[in-house]
């Protein structure tokens, strides 16, 4: 049994130290505070601009909705990781609860719960942003030293160390069927390969936000509420003028009704997609086009599962460590859709709601999960009519939900990805594959599962579907008509107001979005790092 | 004080009657009809519980055993161990949305109001006098519907059991896992 012992836990001694944190759920008395920027969310985009601005001697106050939960908290526990690191307690879906979708929710966002691969945004992406949607400076020479930048800072490199058995599948299938395969660059320093990145690091090897850039931030003076959900944007129909927030109970779910109310010159949106949307359409911000929440897309996911005489052991090894793009951009960006094939990891707690089923169905597949392979496709939305992707808008309780549409195109997609992922198993050894789709039984062969698969309905709530990636929503863009920022991440109709994350994605990215983010966030920051510069001290 | 709503003409058919949603209006307000007669839709969690009402824990206490036939022990310790899960999963349930706990809630009074009980879950009698027969054939009938609506209820219902139960330690030896354990 690995042990890990005597890990250091640098952010619970800064806290210890003197940084400016503040748990907004405990405070009594109303409070306002004023600063040059505050950022809303604290993840990949939240995190890269609040070290940007504050090495720029700006005056940073950072706002979180979810908890602090810093390296000792990591046990490698499923549970208390699912309910207190992930949005809506792992429980976020799409509207009608057709996808699941798994997006972080605590200092440091998702980046704390994400499985570490890290991959700059594809060319041909770049390429399409510039053509269809009009966004300028960001082609891949230009994007280059931001990238070389941040893989410096996050210490993204190739991944090494030899493959688990669940990721080698796609090495053996890949090989055997002449497919192209890779190993996938991640951001980890020192790894101990032990596989539960999706719980919290527990050893500080994962360089997210947590432990890099929000530390610096701090380090510099930067302010930070956890437990504080951003309620509305002040403004006044020009410009953004601060943020109301709201204090949150331990459920994360109930407000203490304290508010914290922060004035600032300059207000930055980093809660991701769905909830970038959400807070401004609750803020009731000029939106003449109906842009926001337009646009979303998720990196629709469907899997397919095997199983192999050796042992596989899942949930043990890094948890995603080589990819197939294969069928990625076979057709060119604007074709049929393509999918990404990667491995999953499978905890127990996880596991067994993927793998599905009641009484002997699912307990006789559990049992079996040290000899179970996990594939999945991550299908490439946003890039063609029919894929539109999905639409956010408020409950009545003001939260925000994604509604995503089941088109032909992805139907497509996703059939064929049933395909590729069980062709790969087979070729890779399987003795049996089954389908992510209610009511499938398992395959000993692949003529029959071709067969079956290109009989069965692709429809929500049979096909079974997933996303951990959430993009868009606030899509830039240089037509106002269609975006919601512009070249510079500027909100197109409010001032001193912007959007720096994933959700800035006018499509899918086509690959694992968290260098993505860093990239373009980080020249974003810097050129409103440079305009915006400190004011004299008075 | 809810309104109360007539509920749907028994003209209807049953397929319009369950396509407007399983959480839609028209499902809504037929429950909520006679929830305000019985006072159940409104009723507060159970006794140190903080999501899951007295009328869930009796379809849940049904479900779980059905669900996690061969992993739950069948001996003199499974009452125990439901009443341990209920708990825990109250306390999963705590953490999600507000729409989630809502969601939920009307999922399973959809199952416990008679009528509907009778009608879409073909369960005719309590909960706590089904048998794991009747039970199984419930969640066989709603995974192989031909409405979504029931499909998502039966993944909705299997899903958050057989992770609640997967999440627990007691359940890792018959699967042979054995995670790393962080000391200090």
């Amino acid at each position: 049994m690995i042990e890990i012992r005597n890990i250091k836990d640098t952010f619970a001694e800064g806290v210890d130290a003197g940084w400016k944190t503040v748990h907004a759920g405990e405070l009594r008395r109303d409070e306002i505070l004023e600063c040059d920027v505050v950022i809303v969310g604290t993840g990949a985009g939240g995190g890269t601009a609040a070290e940007i601005l504050t090495q720029a001697g700006l005056d940073v106050v950072l706002i979180e909705e979810g908890p602090l939960r810093t390296t000792r908290d990591f046990r490698l526990d499923e549970r208390s990781a699912y309910r207190d690191l992930y949005q809506e307690g792992a429980a976020r879906t799409t509207k009608d609860g057709s996808m699941i979708i798994l997006q972080g929710r605590n200092v440091g966002g998702s980046t704390t719960v994400n499985w570490t691969s890290s991959f700059r945004t594809p060319e041909q992406t770049l390429l399409h942003w510039e053509s269809v949607h009009g966004i300028k400076g960001m082609q891949k020479e230009q994007m280059a030293p931001w990238f070389d930048r941040m893989e410096k800072r996050l210490h993204i490199g190739q991944w090494t160390m030899p493959a688990n058995p669940n990721n080698d599948v796609i090495r053996r299938g890949c090989e055997q069927l002449g497919w192209s395969w890779e190993s996938i660059p991640r951001n980890v320093n020192g790894c101990w390969n032990l596989g539960y990145c999706g719980l919290g690091c527990p050893t500080n090897a994962k360089q997210s936000m947590l432990v890099t850039t929000i530390p610096e931030a701090l380090k510099r003076g930067a302010r930070l509420y956890h437990r504080a959900r951003a309620e509305k944007i002040i403004h006044d129909g020009k410009h953004a003028t601060g943020v109301l927030c709201l204090g949150m109970r331990q459920d994360g779910v109930t407000s203490t009704g304290v508010t914290v109310t922060v004035r600032a010159r300059h207000v930055l949106l980093a809660g991701g997609g769905i909830n970038n949307p959400g807070l401004l359409l609750r803020s009731e911000v000029p939106d003449p086009y109906r842009t926001i929440g337009k646009r979303t897309m998720l990196h629709p996911v469907n899997a397919v599962f095997a199983h192999f005489d050796e042992k596989i052991e899942p949930w043990n090894g890094a948890p995603q460590s080589l990819y197939s793009d294969h069928f990625q951009w076979k057709d060119g960006p604007t074709g049929s859709m393509g999918f990404k094939i990667e491995a999953v990891p499978l905890q127990p707690g996880l596991a067994s709601s993927l793998l599905g089923g009641h009484g002997e169905e699912l307990v006789s597949q559990v049992q079996a999960l040290a000899n179970t392979n996990g594939l999945l496709a991550l299908c490439r939305d946003g890039f063609t009519e029919d894929s539109p992707g999905g639409t956010v808008s408020l409950r009545s309780d003001g939260t925000a939900t994604v509604d995503y549409p089941m088109t032909d195109t992805l139907r497509d997609g996703l059939r064929r990805g049933f395909l590729a992922m069980a062709e790969l198993q087979f070729a890779a050894g399987a003795k049996e594959v089954r389908p992510h789709q209610l009511g499938q039984p398992w395959f000993t062969r692949w003529d029959a599962y071709k067969q079956a698969i290109q009989a069965m309905p692709i429809e929500k709530f049979q096909t079974r579907l997933g996303s951990a990636h959430v993009m868009g929503g606030c899509a830039m863009g240089s037509d106002p008509a269609n975006a919601v920022a512009d070249n510079n991440g500027r909100y197109m109709n409010l001032d001193r107001l912007s959007i720096m994350d994933g959700s800035l994605f006018p499509t899918s990215i086509g690959a694992n979005p968290q260098l993505s983010i860093y990239g373009m966030v980080a020249r974003l920051a810097a050129m409103l790092a440079a305009e915006l510069k400190p004011l004299p001290v008075k | 004080m809810k309104s109360v709503v007539v509920p749907p003409p028994m003209s209807m058919g049953r397929r319009d009657f369950l396509r407007t949603g399983l959480f839609g209006a028209m499902a809504l307000s037929t429950v909520s009809f006679s929830a305000a007669l019985t006072g159940c839709a409104s009723a507060p969690p159970a006794a140190g519980l903080r999501v899951l009402r007295d009328s869930d824990l009796v379809v849940l206490r049904a479900l779980m055993p059905v669900v996690l036939n061969g992993a739950m022990p069948a001996d003199a310790t499974r009452e125990n161990v439901i009443s341990e899960s209920l708990q825990l999963l109250d306390n999963l349930l705590e953490g999600s949305s507000r729409a989630g706990q809502q969601q939920l809630h009307q999922l399973l009074d959809l199952m416990t109001f008679p009528p509907t009980r009778r009608l879409v879950a073909g369960v005719q009698h309590d909960w706590a006098a089904a048998s794991p027969d009747d039970v199984n054939s419930f969640l066989n009938k709603w995974r192989d519907s031909r409405f979504s609506l029931l499909r998502a209820g039966y993944l909705a219902l299997t899903q958050m059991i057989a992770m609640n139960w997967y999440l627990q330690p007691r359940s890792w030896a018959a699967i042979n896992y054995v995670p790393p354990r962080v000391i200090g």
